[in-house]
């Protein structure tokens, strides 16, 4: 049974049960990747050649997985025989469909593209194909009807892999596994453990409203470097924000950073924002409005717009962060509303000095990786990471080379920030990170269950004869 | 104040709110089967996010940084920026001619232009090769210097000062011991291929030494593997939790839920 299959528009595999394509977006209702994978194929009627006429022999594509157990290897077959059913169904399969147009005009029935490579051929006369505008119609303009006994120049086998070869894409777990094996996805039940997990975090969110955990989650070296950091910078000072995420991202993020972002606040420090992202300044300015408020309170909040700076949109990647080291007003001649940078106090300090400080606030290893590599050897500034978890053990070597002053990684990390601020939290807050922990520790425990459930049955059956 | 709060007018507010709990509802409609709802939730955030960086860039890079030059030669843009020696030909109109030439010609090409026919077509599809061997060059350049003073050199010369020191604490020596053989099997395992363990013209010893100490390295990448995958899982989790709590709890203060509870209450007088 095959757990995928390929999209009869751009031959990309698909998982069995998709119901668009992954790559091209094409409507796979038609096209049922259950039935493929469970019912037989069906019966079709053949159209039968005149007696007079030598019948060619379709070729199968594919290796011999894609045909029905009951087939016999092509190898076998009489050649004279005509076509069957099973065989012209085979090349109805999806999968089986080459895409080698790439968004060019199918060319009429008969025809063959001048640039599409096949083989040489004897003349024979020209089997009917079906009509262009038939999806499967392109199978049968490869059926290259050549009998096997008159072949000067190819033999079955290697011109199967040649069309093979030229396939976009070979689908995946097509050879059907032995028996009692366990074949992709079958063993692990995949979509139960998708739904045990989101039940048990469900359950697990709206019974631990009130409830503690009793024990923090684990924090890893680099938050404390980080907090004594950010605890040493002197009252107003310049820092320099390059904020890498999105809001794709920011459910995770806005945990990691808006402790930080806040201490910040504490320290009164004047905050240039920059972004590589479109999305990042939007995102820069609601989570700094909301750690304004919960820092100081709506009132102050309102009074220290000036602190904030919005640099903007600096585009460019890699070659474009050099000028925030060598020179900031020619990364940032103006600021999102459009004023000149350098009648902005915290830019025109920036202009003269570096920035005391700068923090960066990313989803991914690039951002953090690209500012050490081209900003950071240019002005030697001390520079404090906030990243995903996902993020943290690859970021974490340039923490171990002395180049990051810190790292605050994942949820964990924002928790364990939180802790060193000493800052009371207010109820809903205090209640929001107890189901974050309440909520992992939990899922921790349904995916090691599915891992162990997994992996015990397989380890039992690789041990049986 | 929630982090729903976004300084815009209630109003509009309330519309996003709607709109995003909407269309998180047609992404969480995935768990249950992949359907429309889901594709339209994902063009739709393509589309946008598309649109907005097409503003923004337009807004904050063209607008003031090449177009207004443009317009108003005079207002001192160019001459305002401390420290540059570039002339506006270097920082408007030679940028210009090659951002329109690559435009241009990606415009052609997208449309089926066949640099076969005419000579035209030939060489602007010549001269589009020069600002993409430039955007190429640059980023090369800029990649492999970047990786050589940021992180090549920096992460030898800390591997290369911690060192085996064999009159450390039992600690530090066992943690040195432990990081020169793990990382030595690694490489070994990746390198060696499992056909030249096998080969029998190497003595026995031999090959069970490296048999050996490639295991030690299949099994150091799948432990690294696993970690992996458990802080990736955890990052997701922090994502599925904060979109549910988004449901079951940011949703009740909000200002639309109000209203439909006042709605309700009101309705039942």
């Amino acid at each position: 049974m095959t757990s995928s299959f390929g999209c009869p528009h751009c031959g990309k595999s698909n998982p069995i049960d998709a119901r668009f394509c992954s790559y091209c977006g094409t409507h796979l209702g038609d096209v049922e990747g259950s039935q493929l994978a469970q019912q037989p194929d069906k019966e079709e009627p053949v159209d039968e050649s005149p007696p007079e006429k030598p019948l060619p022999t379709k070729r199968r594509f594919g290796p011999p997985s894609y045909w029905s157990e009951s087939e016999s290897d092509p190898a076998d077959e009489n050649p004279a025989q005509p076509s069957t059913s099973k065989r012209s169904s085979d090349l109805r399969r999806p999968s089986l469909r080459p895409n080698l147009t790439h968004g060019r005009p199918s060319p009429p029935s008969g025809e063959r593209p001048p640039d599409q490579p096949y083989l040489p051929r004897p003349t024979l006369p020209t089997p009917d194909l079906p009509d262009a505008d038939d999806p499967t119609g392109w199978l049968d303009r490869f059926s290259l009807p050549i009998p096997v006994e008159s072949s000067p120049f190819l033999d079955d086998d290697l011109q199967r892999q040649l069309r093979e070869f030229f396939v976009a894409e070979v689908p995946l777990a097509d050879i059907p596994p032995p028996a009692g094996q366990i074949t992709d996805g079958e063993g692990l039940w995949r979509r139960l453990s998708s739904y045990l997990l989101l039940l048990v975090v469900l359950v697990v969110l709206l019974l631990f409203r009130e409830n503690t955990p009793e024990t923090l989650p684990h924090v890893w070296p680099g938050v404390g470097p980080a907090f004594a950091t950010v605890e040493a910078l002197p009252d107003g000072a310049t820092v320099l924000i390059h904020w890498a995420y999105d809001p794709a991202t920011a459910g995770e993020m806005d945990l990691v950073a808006r402790p930080v972002i806040g201490h910040l606040l504490d320290q009164h420090a004047n905050l240039i924002v920059v972004s590589q992202l479109s999305l990042g300044p939007p995102t820069a300015r609601r989570l700094i409005a909301a750690a304004k408020t919960l820092t100081l309170g709506d009132a102050v909040a309102r009074q220290t717009d000036l602190s904030l700076v919005d640099g903007g949109f600096l585009p460019g990647g890699a070659a474009t962060l050099p000028l925030l080291g060598q020179d900031p007003a020619l990364g940032l001649p103006l600021d999102l509303q459009g004023r000149p940078a350098l009648t902005l106090p915290p830019l025109a300090s920036y202009h003269q000095e570096h920035p005391a400080l700068v923090l960066v606030l990313a989803d991914r290893m690039e951002p953090v990786q690209r500012w050490l590599e081209q900003v950071q050897p240019l002005n030697q500034v001390a520079v404090v990471a906030v990243t995903s978890a996902a993020t943290g053990p690859a970021v974490r070597p340039y923490l171990d080379s002395g180049q990051l002053a810190g790292l605050v990684s994942g949820y964990n990390g924002g928790i364990g920030y939180q802790e060193l601020l000493l800052r009371p939290m207010g109820r809903a807050e205090q209640a929001r990170l107890w189901r974050q922990i309440a909520g992992h520790n939990w899922a921790f425990v349904v995916f090691l269950i599915v891992v162990l459930a997994g992996n015990l049955p397989a380890a039992l059956r690789r041990r049986s004869p | 104040m929630t982090t729903l709060s976004s300084g815009l007018p209630p109003v509009w507010e309330n519309i996003g709110f709607v709109i995003g709990f909407l269309l998180s509802l047609a992404m969480f409609s995935y768990i249950v089967r992949d359907n429309w709802l889901v594709r339209l939730a994902q063009y739709l955030l393509i589309g946008v996010g598309l649109g907005y960086t097409a503003v923004i860039t337009w807004q904050s890079v063209l607008l003031p940084r090449l177009v207004r030059p443009l317009l108003e030669p005079s207002n001192g843009f160019v001459q305002a920026m401390p420290g540059s020696t570039s002339t506006p030909l270097f920082l408007i109109w030679i940028p210009l001619f090659l951002g329109l030439l690559l435009w241009i010609a990606g415009i052609d090409y997208l449309r089926g232009g066949d640099s076969e026919k005419g000579r035209v077509r030939q060489w602007l599809h010549g001269l589009a090769v020069l600002p993409l061997a430039i955007i190429a060059g640059v980023g090369l350049g800029v990649g492999i210097a970047g990786t050589l003073q940021g992180t090549f050199v920096p992460q030898f010369l800390r591997a290369a000062d911690f060192g085996l020191q064999l009159d450390a604490a039992p600690g530090v020596l066992m943690l040195g011991i432990l990081t020169l053989l793990i990382t030595s099997s690694t490489l070994l395992y990746i390198q060696v291929d499992a056909s030249e363990i096998q080969d029998r013209s190497l003595p026995l010893y031999l090959r069970v030494l490296v048999r050996g100490w490639g295991w030690i390295g299949q099994r150091a990448l799948w432990l690294t593997a696993g970690f992996l995958f458990a802080q990736i899982f955890s990052a997701r989790m922090t994502l599925l939790i904060a979109r549910l709590e988004y449901f079951l709890f940011d949703v009740r203060s909000s200002n639309v839920w109000h209203w439909l509870q006042a709605m309700l209450a009101g309705g039942g007088q």
